[in-house]
C-alpha cells in the first residue's frame, strides 16, 4: 500500500505535535465511545468539562472585545480579569484530576464542526 | 448502492485499471460531457478504516493523472445509477465551470504550530510557562496581545503563500497552539515555488513549526455536494 509518508512536503523534526490528530482521526473513524465501568467517571468529567470551557471561552473572548473596544472602568476590567484568570487556573487543576487533554475538551457535532 | 470516487471531465478516456474499496472494480456513470468514477457495492464498505481512505484518494489521484476531477469527499454515496445521472445532468454546467476551475491544479495543506522557540524544530504542545499575570488587568491584556500575536504570526505565513496560489481557505484552529490551519490551491507546475516559499517561512519564524502536506486532490475548493441538499429539489450525493 502506498505511504502516506509521501505526502509530506515540508515537515519539521518533530512530527508529533501534528500527529494529535490522528488520534482524533481514529476515534472519528470508528466512532468508538468509551462507556465501560472504569471510564464513565472520566467520560462525564469529559463531557461536563467540555460545555464549561465552552462557556469559559465565551466569556474570556467577550470579556477581551469589551477590554479592547475600551469604555470599561478599572475596576470592572480587573474584575473581570482575576476571574476568569482563577476559572482558567480551576480548569487546569480539574483537567489534571481527570487526565484530560486539551483536545480532549472538544465535541464533533457532524456537520456543524467541531465545538470549540 | 454507488461509491463516487470523483466527477471528471473527458467521458472518452479509458478508466484507469485500478480497483476501488473492497476490491470492486472501478465503474462510470456518463452524462453527456461528465463522467462520474464510481463502484458498485451490495452493502456499502463498513468499519471505514484508513485503508479505505487511502484506497478512495489513490483512486482520485490516479484520475487527476489525465483529467480535471471534482474529487469527492469519502463516503459519497448515491443509491443508483438514476439517482446519479440526475445529479450530473441538473448540476452540469456548475461541475463544468467547477471542472474549469481545479483543471491542472492541486490543494496543498499547510499547518503551523507554535514551537519551542530555538528553531529545533520541536513543537511544543502548550504555549511556554510563563509567571502568571499578577493581576486581573495583566491577564486579560495578555490575553489581548497574545491573541494578536498569534494573528500576525499566522498573517505573515499566509499571505505570501496565498499570494503563491489562486485561491485558498482557512479554516477556524482547533488547538491554542495552532496558528494555522490552511489549504491553497496551486498550478501543478508551482508546487515547488510554493514548497521554496514554506522553506524561507520556516527559517523566518523558529517560534513556528510548518507543516506542508500534498498534493492533494482539490477537496477544499469543491462545492461539497452533500451541502446542497438544502437546495429544494435539488439530487445531491449523500455522504451518510
Amino acid at each position: 500500500m502506498d505511504s502516506p509518508a509521501d505526502k509530506l512536503l515540508n515537515a519539521p523534526l518533530d512530527l508529533d505535535p501534528f500527529a494529535r490528530d490522528l488520534r482524533r482521526l481514529d476515534d472519528a473513524l470508528t466512532g468508538r465511545v468509551r462507556a465501560d465501568p472504569d471510564n464513565v467517571e472520566r467520560g462525564l468529567a469529559q463531557l461536563v468539562l467540555t460545555i464549561i470551557e465552552l462557556l469559559r471561552q465565551i466569556m474570556e473572548r467577550q470579556a477581551i472585545r469589551r477590554v479592547e473596544a475600551g469604555g470599561l472602568d478599572e475596576a470592572t476590567v480587573e474584575r473581570l480579569g482575576s476571574t476568569l484568570m482563577a476559572l482558567e487556573s480551576r480548569m487546569e487543576e480539574l483537567k489534571q484530576a481527570f487526565g484530560l487533554e486539551d483536545e480532549e475538551l472538544n465535541l464533533d457535532l457532524g456537520p456543524l464542526g467541531r465545538l470549540l | 448502492m454507488i461509491w463516487v470516487y470523483g466527477i471528471c471531465d473527458r467521458p472518452d478516456l479509458p478508466l484507469p485499471r485500478r480497483r476501488g474499496l473492497a476490491q470492486a472494480p472501478l465503474d462510470s456513470v456518463r452524462a453527456d460531457a461528465l463522467l462520474a468514477v464510481i463502484s458498485r457495492h451490495v452493502h456499502p464498505p463498513s468499519e471505514p478504516a484508513l485503508d479505505s481512505l487511502w484506497v478512495h484518494e489513490r483512486v482520485v489521484e490516479r484520475l487527476m493523472a489525465e483529467r480535471a476531477v471534482l474529487p469527492m469527499r469519502f463516503g459519497s454515496k448515491v443509491d443508483d445509477d438514476e439517482a446519479l445521472t440526475a445529479v450530473l445532468e441538473v448540476r452540469q454546467r456548475a461541475f463544468l465551470a467547477a471542472l474549469d476551475r481545479v483543471r491542472g491544479r492541486v490543494e496543498l495543506g499547510v499547518r503551523v504550530l507554535r514551537s519551542s522557540a530555538g528553531g529545533n524544530g520541536s513543537a511544543v504542545a502548550a504555549v511556554p510557562a510563563v509567571t502568571p499575570p499578577a493581576t486581573g488587568r495583566d491577564y486579560l491584556l495578555g490575553k489581548l496581545q497574545e491573541g494578536k500575536r498569534v494573528d500576525k504570526t499566522a498573517a505573515a505565513i499566509h499571505d505570501p503563500l496565498a499570494a503563491l496560489a489562486v485561491d485558498s481557505r482557512r479554516q477556524p484552529q482547533r488547538s491554542a497552539d495552532e496558528l494555522l490551519r490552511a489549504s491553497y490551491l496551486v498550478e501543478r507546475g508551482g508546487i515547488a515555488r510554493f514548497r521554496s516559499a514554506v522553506d524561507r517561512l520556516q527559517t523566518a519564524h523558529p517560534d513556528a513549526a510548518i507543516l506542508c502536506t500534498g498534493p492533494w486532490p482539490t477537496y477544499s475548493f469543491v462545492e461539497d455536494p452533500t451541502r446542497l441538499a438544502a437546495t429544494a429539489g435539488t439530487p445531491t450525493i449523500g455522504t451518510r
